[in-house]
């Protein structure tokens, strides 16, 4: 597979929040900028930003005339608006995909940031604020805007202490800015957390700090937000922040399709959310519990499998959701696992100088369904789509729960159906629309799979209920050979390839490298890996 | 201005150790035999240690407080599926090894109703069962059921840790009491984890499995253990001395509550109640609906499943052990870990 491969089923052409960076605009002025949308900046006055800003930094501050310029001043400025408030409530966090790295392994491009949650309630953060230090002036920040819903991106200028609106959530589902400048990443409009599982292997948290000669390399050992690190570190940020996050935009979502706003106008419906079903928008990065260090003679744990997680496999947290089995933990032995790094020349690179043997800190980091996609799942499951619906879609090509063209195929069949308000009407159309297709009737495409699971009517959890154990049972047999190991990592390394052309891969530490070729894989209801034709 | 001649935390004087929690149901004279008990083990470590100082001891110096906190719920069950895991950890205490313990109440229908969670430290209890029994059932009384009795509490004299009102099984919860679960335990591995391992290469371990084998700091499994020895021995590399900070004692640091959903949308914050100790230092926490509202704690979603097991809710609640550090040019003292491979991280 060569990324010209690759990219034809990565996103399409789109201009990158790097264009929203424009030289020129006045000091304490607000402009918008949603790429996709505006030619240019566009300078908004105290009216048009009483209707289009309503999160508490518009309010608390641009629209009460502070203009801060750096995020040091961000801070200040939201903690004295709002003392003892919410707002002056101030988490701090670390990461940086080298930041696991010791000092004494030579220079290493650590890609070291700092994320800073403001006024976390029951449902996630007011503000998030992304930046190197107090003194940086490239601010980026979201804020959750409560009269409308979603996010509100904004972004420092470089040369003044103007502010760049550069979209809502909102804007991220629907053309001509989707995908565009933050909706690049943020390809929902949701909160970005690559890592939303334990143990978060490029996090400071309770199970890996990163150590102090790491912060002393990069400078930061003084840092005046290292002493405010929060002690909880991710597991703090993941819990009461990002996924709190986004399960309040996913819920502003639902919410608007039931209130009929732009039902079958061209905005969101329905359609958007099995849209994440069935195609791969979005990934979370999730990996082994165990240390991929060698474990010492003398470990009580010498033997214990090194256990691989299981959304690897299969998409466990949406089947639980659906009441569906999940499989037993899996694992592969220490041993053959070691054996395949060596083989497979497994390495960590940053890109530039750095080289050493081995994988990531914490073993097999490899994409899953994001938590974004399982939370708007679960939203709509019964209020907007059947469960047999999304049960239906999700067994086709099971064993492949990202990056499955056969799923993202039927898409196709289904875009048109319109939203009337009922989950059961809608849920038939799009069965519908799959059935009556003409590949329907095709032994072995995607559309005849799906017909097959639709057959199995409201009894569908009796009918997949027996596949899935059976593969389960054929996975486990494969991690416990060397050589169908060997074609996991391969899968594995097919998958990271995908990611590397996704905007979240921002630095070549994100994933261990290895002397394998381009290779476009998948698994079959066997346990098999086989190559895409 | 001078400086005085002794340990001093963001401005404030450690001048002594107080109960956990600063507690202040001690009698004087068995609160000060507490305090003289601890400034024993910090002196008796101080000297066996040489990066970990004794806050007492004569000299001056400014220490920083600095929070180690981790997950409650045991991650030496990690590798079970969730629910066998929230399954056996409730259902006995032995399992429950990462400094804090709970009990759970079911109603008749076997709906989840209260989770009681506890960080005390059988020290103290010991401590005070050998200075004041009368207080000890009292407070047995007040946290577990009126019913107990003095000779439930005492075999031949000596106070019972596993007594039948606190042991793996029973319904009510006094203080920890799984064997690894004590405060000399915490203390001690702070202390050990100050020395720094090194492979026959004579680089330093920095992965805290290796750490915690190599240097027989507990259990490697454990979310505390390693956190706590880790956190210890990084600091101490970067040229700190450590200690323990007063009031020495485990902590709950809270529970995270955004994953949970109560039928009626109510702020589920508010069903976190400290029963010993103060938001700052609680020591025994109780998480429970309260009366009238319609809907017991098992009808509450949690991570979008149903809330069913205390483990569920001790996934969520944190730990937390509160260090000292303290500038220090004392040479580090390192030992060698023999069976360590060469590390990777080795110019080649």
């Amino acid at each position: 597979m060569t990324a010209a491969d690759l990219a034809e089923h990565a996103s399409p052409p789109h201009r990158a929040c790097t264009q929203l960076m424009v030289s020129g605009l006045s000091d304490d002025t607000v402009s918008r900028f949603a790429l996709g949308l505006d030619e240019r900046p566009l300078l908004l006055t105290a009216d048009d930003m009483a209707a289009e800003l309503n999160d508490q930094f518009a309010v608390r501050l641009l629209r009460a005339g502070i203009f801060p310029n750096t995020a040091g001043e961000v801070l200040q400025a939201l903690a004295q608006v709002n003392p003892g408030g919410p707002l002056s409530k101030q988490l701090f966090f670390l990461l940086g995909e080298g930041s696991q790295v010791p000092a004494d392994a030579g220079p290493v491009q650590r890609n070291m940031r700092f994320l800073i949650m403001c006024g976390a309630g029951q449902e996630g953060p007011d503000v998030v604020v992304s930046s190197f230090h107090p003194d940086q002036g490239m601010v980026e920040l979201a804020a959750w805007d409560a009269a409308k819903g979603g996010f509100n991106f904004y972004r420092t200028m470089p040369d003044s202490n103007a502010w760049v609106f550069a979209g809502n959530s909102r804007h991220a589902l629907v053309p001509p800015t989707r995908g565009q400048g933050p909706f690049e990443s943020h390809v929902n409009g949701n909160m970005l957390m690559k890592e939303l599982k334990k143990p978060w292997v490029n996090w400071d948290s309770p199970f890996a700090h990163i150590p102090a000669s790491a912060l002393a390399a990069q400078g930061l050992d003084s840092h005046p937000w290292v002493g405010r690190l929060d002690p909880g570190g991710a597991y703090t940020l993941e819990d009461t922040g990002i996924r709190p996050a986004i399960q309040r935009w996913t819920a502003a979502r639902v919410a608007a399709i039931e209130a009929g706003i732009g039902a079958g106008t061209g905005s969101e419906t329905p359609v958007r959310m099995l849209e994440q079903l069935v195609s791969t928008l979005t990934i979370n990065l999730a990996s082994s519990r165990s240390s991929s260090a060698p474990r010492l003679p003398t470990d009580p744990g010498l033997n214990t499998p090194i256990d691989l997680p299981s959304t690897f496999f299969v998409d466990a947290d949406t089947l639980e959701m659906l009441g569906l089995p999940t499989p037993d933990p899996l694992g592969v032995a220490p041993t053959i696992y070691n054996q395949i790094l060596s083989e497979l020349e497994v390495r960590l690179v940053d890109g530039a100088s750095f080289e050493v043997a081995g994988d990531t800190k914490f073993a097999f980091v490899v994409p899953e369904r994001s938590f974004e996609d399982v939370s708007t799942l679960t939203a709509a499951k019964g209020v907007l789509v059947t469960a047999r619906l999304l049960a239906c879609l999700l067994m086709v090509d099971f064993p492949n729960p990202v990056f499955s063209d056969r799923r993202s195929a039927l898409l196709g069949h289904f875009e048109a159906v319109s939203w009337n308000g009922s989950p059961d009407t809608f849920s038939n159309a799009v069965a519908d629309a799959i059935n009556s297709s003409p590949a329907a009737s095709t032994t072995g495409s995607p559309e005849a799979e799906f017909s097959a699971n639709w057959a199995a009517g409201e009894g569908f959890v009796a009918a997949f209920t027996p596949r899935l154990e059976s593969y389960y049972k054929k996975v486990a047999e494969q991690l416990s050979t060397i050589d169908g190991f060997r074609d996991v990592y391969r899968l594995a390394e097919s998958r990271r390839a995908h990611v590397k052309l996704m905007p979240i891969f921002e630095t070549p530490l994100l994933f261990s490298v290895c002397n394998l070729p381009p290779e476009r894989l998948r698994m079959t209801e066997s346990a098999t890996v086989e190559e895409l034709s | 201005v001078t400086t005085p001649h002794m340990t001093m935390v963001s401005g404030v004087p450690f001048d002594r150790f107080d109960a956990p929690a600063s507690l202040t149901e001690l009698p004087h004279a068995a609160l000060a035999s507490y305090s003289s008990m601890m400034a024993d083990h910090a002196a008796q470590f101080a000297l066996s240690f040489d990066r970990y100082f004794d806050p007492l001891a004569p000299g001056s110096r400014e220490a920083r407080l600095v929070q180690i906190v981790w997950a409650a719920s045991p991650a030496r069950l990690a590798s079970l599926s969730d629910r066998d895991r929230w399954q056996q950890a409730d259902a006995t205490r032995d399992e429950q090894d990462e400094y804090c313990e709970w009990t759970i109440a079911r109603q008749p229908d076997g709906k989840l109703t209260r989770v009681t969670f506890t960080t005390e430290v059988p020290d103290y209890w010991s401590h005070i069962a050998d200075a004041d029994p009368d207080l000890l059932l009292d407070l047995y009384h007040r946290v577990v059921s009126p019913d107990v009795t003095i000779d439930d509490l005492f075999r031949d004299m000596a106070y019972q840790r596993n007594n039948k009102w606190n042991n793996a099984t029973s319904e009510g919860i006094a203080h920890l009491r799984q064997a690894n679960n004590t405060l000399l335990a915490a203390i001690d591995l702070a202390a050990t984890a100050t020395v720094q391992r090194v492979g026959p290469d004579g680089r330093r371990i920095e992965d805290r499995r290796q750490l915690v084998v190599c240097g027989q700091l507990g259990d490697s499994s454990r979310n505390s253990d390693p956190q706590i020895a880790d956190a210890v021995n990084d600091a101490v590399f970067a040229g700190s001395a450590v200690s323990l900070a007063n009031p020495l004692g485990l902590y709950l640091d809270g529970i995270q509550t955004p994953s949970f959903v109560a039928p009626d949308g109510a702020d589920v914050a508010t069903l976190w109640t400290v029963e010993r100790g103060d938001p700052g230092h609680a020591v025994r926490a109780r998480f429970e609906v309260p009366e009238g509202a319609g809907y017991v704690l098992g009808d509450l979603t949690v991570d979008g499943r149903p809330l069913e097991f205390g483990t569920q809710v001790a996934d969520k609640v944190r730990v937390r052990i509160d260090a000292l550090l303290a500038p220090s040019t004392t040479q580090l003292v390192t030992k060698q870990c023999e069976a360590l491979p060469p590390s990777r991280f080795a110019p080649s």
